[in-house]
């Protein structure tokens, strides 16, 4: 187990590059929607379990056995804070804070909810997202927007992990 | 009653014919004409041409043929170096009608020789931090020195022959050319070094353990195999660059493997000599086991293979294994080896399931893998056809799934401590059931899976998920309900492609060739064709080509010929196209009936041409935004406040009166189709006394490329709330448009804010 750890960047790199009868893939995806009642961008994240888990654990290095009955107690802390690192969002050229709601486990899915307060008329948005790239290059995740009725999707990845929407 | 139901019927066919005159006199400019681009058109120029080797009717033709190539091989595994060497002799039967001047060999190894292509064609990208390791390993350090070394290709005469290598294939040129009917003989000596596959990737290789020193191995396309030549390809011999897997042809195969004499193997094939590899107990276990239809036995314990694994024999055995009518061969070996083994009766014949696995995969895989075996045999052979083959073996290979004839490679191990989550005991289950069920397709329905991933993988998914729920009915499938496909079909069509492409062109390879077409079986299963005409048409496909090589369209036109179910929509839509599901409920109109006129209907008296000459008397429906409506009128119907309705029905015979309904509400709803792919229109009135009315619209309700549809109920209860699709069986990638009266979707957000 130590040897797979200390190979680990390597090792996803290439099983990710071999396919197998049973086939893992590497992409999540978010949903962003502004909220005109709530004056709010939601934001609902949809990640692999097992991805996140060792995205995790790498940060705390021990395990924490994400969405088990095991689950180390400082989990939620840590995946808060993993995912304010990793997801940034700016309305209108400013950096937005993220707010963490809470988060639920559907099938291999963890999928998460935040939310951004935003007061303002939106005339643009950038996304910044580097969920799980740290551990797999090949991740690919997807942002699909919905501003105004105004729906465009991102492929964010770790050698673009930016872009920037107007409206 | 019949005089005025024609005029009704009249007038329902006037109205739309005369709005449509109305808007061709108001657009300005004529439309241009257009190809027939109706959905539900029959897909003759997207399908090959029906011909002798494949009927219209997605069976084999009279004039059907395919090749085939018996090997007898001798490989030997040096433990210590991890390198396989091997010699095989080939025999090709040529029964195809064409004449042959040379062969197409597939030297899958050659993936991973120094100089193969297959990275060459990876995006690539500079890592901003790396550990040491990967640093060393991606600049400084030699690639890994795989590939095979070929020694000889030789005739049967002992004559070298003449070959060339392009990168994982290779020509080998005759001398004489192979007719119709005729056979040849050759041999083949290689050698190469077994990859790690944990370090170097793969789908095969071997797994280390450092705590004992020991290899795991599993062995697969591990001696050149002929290439399929056909009727539709030619000479299949498109590069393996890592994504497409096989395309193989039938043979017998007789091998012999030579490994240290402390390993415990498994292979394709039948053992045939158990008793020199076998402890005497061993032997005496396995009879055991061959009779154990209820549990597994033990046939190699733990503490035998902790035993083994202490030490490294210098002593070799050779394990014969003889298959018959399979399209590969693989193996695993391994002194780390725990062994187990139970019957299962299948159509009458006993069938062995078998797992090996080392004891770091202990507690789990002896609680385990065996019954999951079985169960997955006996699930799938119900909706195919009797599991024909001897034995089917699941392999504890860490980061693995990856299947061959009778034996395949399963990932899922408890962690250091013995810990298991569900996640993972699931996940271990998933794959052993999808791997063992790869043996029907493509190891029996044998298509070719360089050029259609989804024709194995799709299928196999799809028996995966009936599987699963049959084994526990909480198992948490990922693939199969029509829902869970949505994240994927509603994505940025960008990295979107249909079913129908290649496997090495696919962007979310996971999503394209297994969830989407397995979801869109169980649609057809549960929502267009129903489980016995489904069932059958399916069962149909696996038994007109078991053992043989179908493509793609043998697949869709027998699902239409066993079933009279037609299918070109659902084909052309889900298979050939990324049109995704999306219907919504435009309008709802409330009517009430009146014996006076409406302005509209007044009006429309006026313009009526010759046709209709009869003057009524009439009942009329006032819609609850018409003018017209009064007060008063919106109250629920009765015919006893209708004259012209009471006075009409007296005239009828008591019996017929008796039979009667008597609704009370009447509404118009009007569908509309933001999405392109098409589907049945499934409703639910749920009434105010809570009760439910489910009405179904087959998918036909859309053949005239019709954007919108309206449907009119006639109800005894006032309708509270219309819901479409209401238990997701569409794949509707919106459902903010499926209700009526329109309602804020059920935010999570709102309950977790409140928390």
């Amino acid at each position: 187990m130590t040897k797979l750890l200390r190979y680990g960047f390597l090792l996803l790199l290439l099983l990710s590059l071999s396919a197998a009868g049973f086939h893992k893939f590497y992409v999540s995806i978010f949903q962003v929607n502004y909220v005109p009642e709530k004056k709010a961008l939601q934001i609902t994240a949809r990640i692999f379990t097992d991805d996140l888990e060792k995205a995790l654990e790498r940060k705390v290095k021990k395990k924490i056995y994400l969405a088990t009955t095991k689950e180390a107690p400082e989990t939620e802390e840590l995946l808060k804070k993993y995912l304010t690192d990793k997801l940034h969002i700016r309305i209108n050229n400013t950096e937005k804070a993220i707010r963490f709601l809470g988060r639920e486990i559907e099938d291999d899915v963890v999928i998460c909810y935040l939310t951004v307060p935003v007061a303002e008329k939106i005339t643009s948005m950038e996304v910044y997202n580097t969920v799980l790239t740290e551990v797999y290059p090949d991740q690919q995740n997807i942002i699909h927007t919905n501003i105004n009725s105004n729906k465009k999707s991102l492929l964010l990845t770790n050698s673009n992990p930016k872009e920037k929407v107007e409206y | 009653m019949k005089k005025s139901a024609s005029v009704f019927s009249i007038l329902a066919l006037a109205i739309p014919l005369m709005t449509m005159g109305q808007d061709t006199k108001n657009s300005g400019k004529r439309e241009p004409g257009h190809y027939d681009t109706n959905k539900f058109s029959q897909m003759y120029t997207q399908m090959a041409t029906p011909n002798m080797f494949r009927t219209a009717s997605g069976a084999p033709g009279p004039a059907y043929y395919q090749q085939q190539a018996d090997y007898k091989i001798k490989v030997e595994l040096d433990d210590k170096n991890a390198r396989l060497s091997g010699e095989e002799t080939i025999t090709y039967y040529n029964n195809s009608p064409d004449p042959l001047d040379y062969l197409w060999v597939q030297l899958d190894q050659n993936e991973k020789k120094p100089d193969s292509k297959s990275p060459l064609v990876e995006n690539q990208r500079m890592d901003g931090a790396m550990t040491p390791d990967g640093f060393t390993k991606k600049f400084m350090e030699q690639p890994f020195q795989g590939g095979y070394t070929i020694e000889f290709v030789k005739d049967a005469k002992g004559k070298p022959m003449k070959y060339t290598i392009n990168q994982t294939m290779m020509r080998i040129d005759l001398d004489k050319t192979l007719k119709k009917g005729e056979k040849i003989s050759f041999s083949i000596k290689w050698w190469y070094n077994i990859n790690n596959y944990r370090v170097d990737g793969g789908r095969s290789g071997y797994e280390h353990f450092e705590k004992d020193g020991n290899n795991l191995y599993v062995i697969a396309q591990f001696y050149p195999r002929m290439a399929v030549y056909n009727d539709v390809e030619g000479w299949q011999n498109m590069q393996f660059w890592g994504e497409g897997e096989f395309a193989l042809p039938f043979g017998n195969f007789d091998v012999s493997i030579t490994v240290p004499a402390d390993h415990m193997m498994e292979a394709t094939g039948e053992l045939q000599n158990r008793k020199d590899v076998f402890t005497a107990e061993q032997l005496k276990r396995y009879q055991q086991a061959e009779n154990s239809y209820e549990n597994p036995v033990i046939v190699a314990t733990q503490a035998e293979a902790e035993q083994r694994s202490k030490t490294v024999s210098d002593q070799k055995k050779t394990w014969k294994f003889i298959a018959t009518n399979v399209r590969d061969f693989a193996f695993s070996t391994s002194r780390k080896f725990i062994y187990d083994a139970m019957a299962v009766k299948i159509g009458g014949k006993n069938v062995m399931a078998i797992s090996l696995y080392p004891p770091e995969a202990n507690p789990l895989w002896e609680q385990y893998s065996t019954r999951v075996v079985a169960h997955t045999l006996k699930s799938y052979s119900s909706y195919t056809f009797d599991y024909p083959y001897p034995k089917a073996v699941s392999i504890s290979a860490e980061d693995q799934g990856m299947e061959y004839p009778m034996i395949c490679w399963n990932y899922g191990r408890p962690d250091e401590k013995g810990f298991v989550s569900d996640r993972l005991k699931y996940g271990m289950m998933g794959v052993i059931i999808h791997e063992v069920g790869h043996n029907f397709f493509p190891m029996i329905v044998n298509s070719d899976e360089r050029q259609w991933t989804w024709m194995d993988e799709g299928l196999n998914t799809f028996l995966e998920y009936l599987t699963e729920q049959s084994w526990d009915k909480n198992f948490p499938s990922s693939r199969g309900p029509a829902a869970k496909i949505v994240p994927y079909m509603s994505g940025d069509q960008r990295f979107l492609e249909p079913i129908m492409s290649n496997s090495e062109t696919i962007h979310q390879f996971g999503a394209n060739a297994y969830a989407k077409p397995a979801t869109g079986l169980n649609i057809l299963r549960e929502t267009i064709m129903g489980h016995e005409l489904f069932d059958h048409a399916f069962r149909t496909y696996a038994n007109r080509w078991k053992f043989k090589h179908p493509t793609p369209e043998d697949f869709f036109r027998t699902m239409e010929d066993a079933s009279a179910v037609d299918l070109d929509w659902f084909w052309r839509g889900w298979f050939y196209s990324t049109d995704y599901v999306d219907i919504g409920i435009k309008n709802v109109k409330q009517f009430y009936v009146s014996e006076e006129p409406t302005k509209e209907m007044k009006d429309f008296a006026a313009k009526r041409g010759r046709f209709l000459q009869d003057n009524g008397p009439f009942v009329y429906m006032v819609s609850d935004s018409s003018e017209d409506l009064k007060p008063g009128m919106k109250k629920p119907f009765g015919i006893q406040d209708v004259k012209l309705l009471t006075d009409y029905v007296e005239t009828l015979s008591p019996e017929d009166r008796k039979g009667l309904k008597a609704p009370k509400y009447f509404y118009e709803v009007e569908f509309e189709k933001p999405g392109g792919m098409m589907m049945p229109i499934i409703v639910d009135l749920e009434f105010e006394d809570g009760t439910v009315e489910n009405h179904v619209f087959p998918v036909q309700i859309w053949r005239k490329g019709n954007e919108v549809v309206k449907r009119v109920f006639a109800t005894e209860k006032p309708v509270k709330k219309i819901q479409l699709d209401p238990k997701l069986q569409t794949a509707d990638i919106d459902t903010t448009n499926n209700v009526w009266p329109k309602e804020a979707p059920k935010s999570k957000f709102d309950q977790f804010e409140k928390n």
